[in-house]
């Protein structure tokens, strides 16, 4: 039986920790009986929008659970593909309802910050997960309701840096008459629009250090290194993780390359070598500019080092991680989420 | 595998070229002076898709601004190789072309003589250097057999390690299996094609392909 107290019910025992149960039965339910539910919740909290001193029918219904238990539904109806490196699992129906789940709980209980971190998570996760224009929606969606949130902001600016790195020539450019644009036009495009999140970013909190270090990259990538250089040594006072440390020096070090001054950059790369001496793109980094400083065998030395600790690393390279964001920071937030929503 | 066999078939050609640096000026208080005593250049010889072997050096003719060049034909029969496989183990790879590029790079060890040497470099994200370059090729057959495949894919940081650590007496050959393209290295394209022109090394690639 399909009815408001059921699935009240299916949502209460989620919260009460039964979380595998009620995922499972949420399966049971029909898009049409679960658009009836949540037409009813939405209607619920708009009357009490109206009329905040009348009765609330929403009163003992556990809206963070129901924004958890449907992301969960949403999950489990799409396991990650084996022998795919990019499996864009982009979120279906059940994490649309954990949206409009979401809004409700904005609008109508006060919930901290709760619905930012849940659609930040959404937003990293679509990341993770190689889902570019889902990550940039939903991103969108929480900056609409959120205008103010610098995180928000940094979270789209990276997906937005992520996937215009990535961009791919379509195989319609050059062709006469087409009009689809060279992978280098998208990729300008999408850090222009990068730049201008984490600059807005900046501008709401200036102590935000990832920020800075991601602008100082972006700037690099749009050809624009003095002003990146800028960036990444003011970012580096306010930088607390020794990964973003790292990055900052990385990135340091491949300016001053690009403009020939070889001995800052091995300078730089020596200092991120030393934060992390099992991270291998430092170790190439470092090579590739004792080479080009014509000191091979330092370079090979360098590189046989950085190599040595490959199978062995007992943390991922913070390049990698900064590439695909970070799966610890999404499995951190979710984490939190499941603790909150089952309070 | 054509690709494989077509690359153990190339000829390499080295032309033997003295290009003295003009005299300097007396005044100058500093004098270097350096000459490129042979320089390799790879032909690769193709009739239609087939390649042709047994090539003698009047067969070629090297021209340096115009300056016709002394030639020496190093054939692959007269000098053993070292060949390095660097080996895509990315998830992508995961199934069929895993088996695939394997039995690719099977058929190239076959195809290797006696005192040719070979290694295996494995990446997906990372690098691993999982046999050092040695003629014992049943070693290179056992940590091939042993790959898996999980991970992004970081072709020019493996590739870079393959070039910059099989530089020695032997002139390398660096031969990539790979499904796909570069999605983490620190190193770009450019960056590779620098390290590559500055090197001895010769790089082919054994790609996969579904309707192959």
């Amino acid at each position: 039986v399909f009815t408001r107290d059921v699935y009240y019910e299916l949502i209460r025992s989620y919260a009460r920790g039964e979380r595998p149960q009620a995922v499972a039965a949420l399966g049971a339910w029909s898009e049409r009986d679960l658009a009836r539910q949540l037409a009813s919740v939405e209607d619920a909290a708009r009357a009490l929008e109206r009329c905040p001193s009348c009765p609330n029918s929403l009163a003992g219904l556990p809206l963070k659970a129901a924004v958890m238990l449907h992301w969960d539904r949403d999950r489990a109806e799409q396991p990650p593909p084996e022998g795919v490196e990019q499996p864009r699992r982009c979120p279906g129906p059940h994490a649309t309802i954990a949206s409009r789940f979401a809004h409700v709980l904005a609008r109508s209980v006060p919930q901290g910050d709760f619905v930012r971190r849940f659609f930040r998570m959404v937003v990293t996760s679509c990341q993770w997960d190689a889902c570019f224009d889902a990550a940039e929606r939903w991103a969108g969606e929480a900056i609409a309701l959120y205008p103010l949130d610098a995180e928000l902001l940094l979270a789209r600016g990276s997906v937005r840096e992520e996937s215009a790195t990535l961009a791919r020539e379509s195989p319609g450019v050059g062709v006469p008459g087409s009009v689809e644009p060279s992978a280098e036009a998208v990729r300008r495009e999408g850090w222009k629009h990068a730049r201008r999140d984490l600059e807005e970013a900046l501008r709401l909190d200036p102590g935000l250090g990832l920020a800075r270090l991601r602008l100082g990259r972006v700037l690099w990538r749009l050809g624009e290194p003095e002003p990146a250089r800028k960036q990444l040594e003011q970012a580096l006072p306010s930088l607390r993780a020794t990964d973003h440390v790292y990055l900052a020096h990385l990135f340091l070090g491949r300016i001053h390359q690009d403009a020939g001054r070889l001995d800052e950059a091995i300078g730089e790369y020596r200092l991120a070598v030393a934060l992390h001496p099992s991270a291998l793109s430092a170790a190439v980094a470092l090579s590739s500019a004792l080479g080009l400083a014509g000191d091979a065998d330092a370079g090979r030395s360098a590189l046989r080092q950085g190599l040595e600790s490959a199978g062995q690393r007992r943390a991922r390279d913070p390049h990698w991680d900064y590439q695909v964001v970070k799966a610890v920071e999404l499995e951190s937030l979710l984490d939190e989420l499941y603790r909150e929503a089952l309070e | 595998v054509r690709a494989a066999r077509r690359e153990a078939a190339s000829a390499l050609v080295a032309a033997l070229a003295a290009a003295p640096l003009q005299a300097q000026e007396p005044a100058k208080p500093l004098e270097f002076k350096t000459e490129v005593g042979a320089v390799y250049v790879d032909a690769f010889v193709t009739r239609g898709d087939r390649p042709l072997a047994d090539l003698r050096a009047s067969a070629f003719e090297l021209l340096d601004n115009g300056v016709p060049q002394q030639l020496e034909l190093l054939s692959t029969e007269s000098r053993p190789l070292r060949a390095v496989l660097v080996f895509d183990t990315s998830s992508s790879m995961a199934g069929n072309r895993l088996l695939a590029l394997r039995a690719a790079a099977e058929a190239f060890l076959n195809g290797l003589r006696p005192a040719d040497e070979a290694g295996l470099v494995a990446f997906s994200e990372d690098v691993v250097w999982l046999a050092e370059p040695t003629a014992d090729k049943a070693k290179v057959r056992q940590a091939l057999a042993r790959l898996g495949a999980t991970g992004a894919t970081a072709v020019y940081d493996a590739l870079y390690a393959a070039i910059t650590l099989s530089e020695g007496e032997r002139r390398a050959l660096i031969v990539l299996f790979t499904d796909g393209e570069d999605n983490t290295s620190w190193l770009g394209e450019a960056d590779l094609r620098t390290v590559a022109q500055r090197s001895n090394a010769l790089v082919h690639v054994v790609g996969w392909r579904p309707w192959a």
